[in-house]
């Protein structure tokens, strides 16, 4: 069995444009893991030592070296309701979380000076009060509440704990949580699209109140804006930090360039040029952006595609940076495990030489029925020996 | 009209951290208290310690 040391090694190698001994099969899952065992998330809940062994089942089984995104859940929809919240629903098949922002309040429009103006405190208790319904309760009475959330999150905790315990033991890791807490970049844009404005209305804010917006988001970024230092990532494996594209998808190139390129590029490219790296996950379709890394040090990023046909982006920054690509999710579901294997191969063929290349699923499995177990069986069983150095 | 709260959202958070009812062990019921408040209920940017 592959060791986490030569796992790591490997990863740091690829994501450095060289070829090494195995070229690292990352796997990205959520739900699926559970089906694959029989269970269900709330049972893993309530009974999260054995959830966790449920869980990581799938790895005495299935061959693969990591994970990129985090491993497991890092949610559970009871919490939210039980803060008064229905912004995550538990799926029908008992493993799914569906997310959905149509059912959240954001603040106001004519909240909007007031946010600029106090954005600390505005968050603090109004923000709050907008989104979890608990809060407008009495006292006590909202508590008792706060109080079965906190104990459902232990449980959660207790879980998540639990299957990365296991993930460590099995010799493998989630490469975005080796560097995470020390270097990330979010866009301010990203905090009203996500969290206080939602998509629907930050994307009318850009048209129809772009001075305010642009305000908001100064307050934003200065409020994100902390210190770091290079030693601060002394000591680990490699050295990369996490972005993320979420209104990215939705921009302009000109938007792009003003609201997520412009603030990277000023806070992290000096460190870069001393040898940090940048994963970046997009999610949908944004190789319009991707022109953008041209003038990045070399190998400084790590992209992970979702909608991007690989094939293509590989023309745009094959041999420049890394790209973390293969599988799509809808192939493990309705292919063959011979037209699945034969489009891994191309994969490999094709990205695989000169490094630079870390294979993968493009969407995590996040439900029962998002990949059929034959179909992830032949493709990772072909990808760990088609991955190793001949 | 805006309504009026008697209590300050930061208080229920301060009360989980000293209730040994729901975890015993107060190093571990600070992470998880800090955890929940971060991760679900989303205070921005940081949680002052008192």
């Amino acid at each position: 069995m592959d060791t986490l040391e030569q796992r790591l090694k490997n990863f740091a190698d690829a994501i450095d444009l060289k070829e090494p001994d195995k070229v690292p099969v990352s796997m990205e899952v959520t739900g699926w893991p559970l089906t694959y065992a029989g269970w269900t998330l709330p049972e893993a809940i309530n009974d999260p030592v054995n959830g966790a062994k449920a869980y990581c089942k799938f790895m005495d089984d299935i061959p693969y070296d990591c994970h990129i995104l985090d491993f497991g859940y890092m949610s559970y929809p009871e919490i939210y309701k039980e803060l008064g919240n229905n912004e995550f629903v538990m799926a029908a098949d008992g493993v799914g979380i569906q997310h959905a922002q149509s059912n959240i309040s954001f603040f106001p429009d004519e909240d909007y000076e007031e946010v600029i103006s106090d954005f600390i405190n505005y968050t603090k208790e109004k923000r709050v009060r907008q989104q979890y319904s608990i809060y407008s309760l009495p006292k006590e009475e909202a508590y008792e509440h706060l109080k079965r959330a906190a104990i459902l999150f232990r449980q959660l905790n207790e879980f998540s704990m639990g299957c990365n315990r296991i993930l460590t033991e099995h010799g493998k890791f989630a490469a975005i949580a080796v560097g995470r807490m020390a270097a990330g970049y979010g866009s301010a844009l990203n905090t009203l699209f996500d969290h206080l404005r939602g998509m629907k209305n930050t994307l009318i804010d850009l048209r129809r109140r772009p001075e305010q917006l642009d305000r908001l988001c100064d307050v934003i970024s200065k409020l994100n804006d902390r210190p770091f230092d290079m030693s601060m990532m002394d000591g680990l494996p490699f050295k990369m930090g996490t972005t993320v594209y979420h209104s990215e998808c939705f921009l302009s190139n000109k938007q792009f360039e003003k609201y997520f390129l412009n603030g990277f590029k000023e806070k992290w490219m000096p460190y870069m040029e001393q040898g940090l790296k940048f994963f970046l996950k997009g999610e949908g379709s944004f190789m319009n952006t991707l022109k953008y890394y041209d003038d990045f040090p070399k190998g400084s990023m790590v992209i992970m595609l979702e909608q991007d046909d690989p094939f293509e982006v590989y023309k745009i920054i094959g041999g420049k940076h890394t790209m973390i690509a293969g599988m799509p999710v809808e192939m493990l579901q309705n292919s063959t495990p011979q037209e699945c294997v034969d489009y891994a191969k191309r994969c490999f063929d094709t990205f695989a030489p000169g490094g630079g290349f870390i294979f993968g699923n493009n969407k995590p499995m996040l439900c029962a029925r998002d990949a059929k177990e034959e179909n992830v069986r032949a493709v990772y069983e072909f990808a760990d020996e088609y991955s190793r150095k001949k | 009209m805006e309504k009026k709260h008697d209590y300050e959202i930061i208080e229920l958070y301060q009360m989980l951290l000293k209730d040994e009812s729901w975890e015993p062990d107060p190093i571990k019921r600070e992470f998880l208290a800090n955890m929940l408040y971060r991760n679900f209920v989303g205070l921005y940017p940081e949680i002052p310690k008192d």
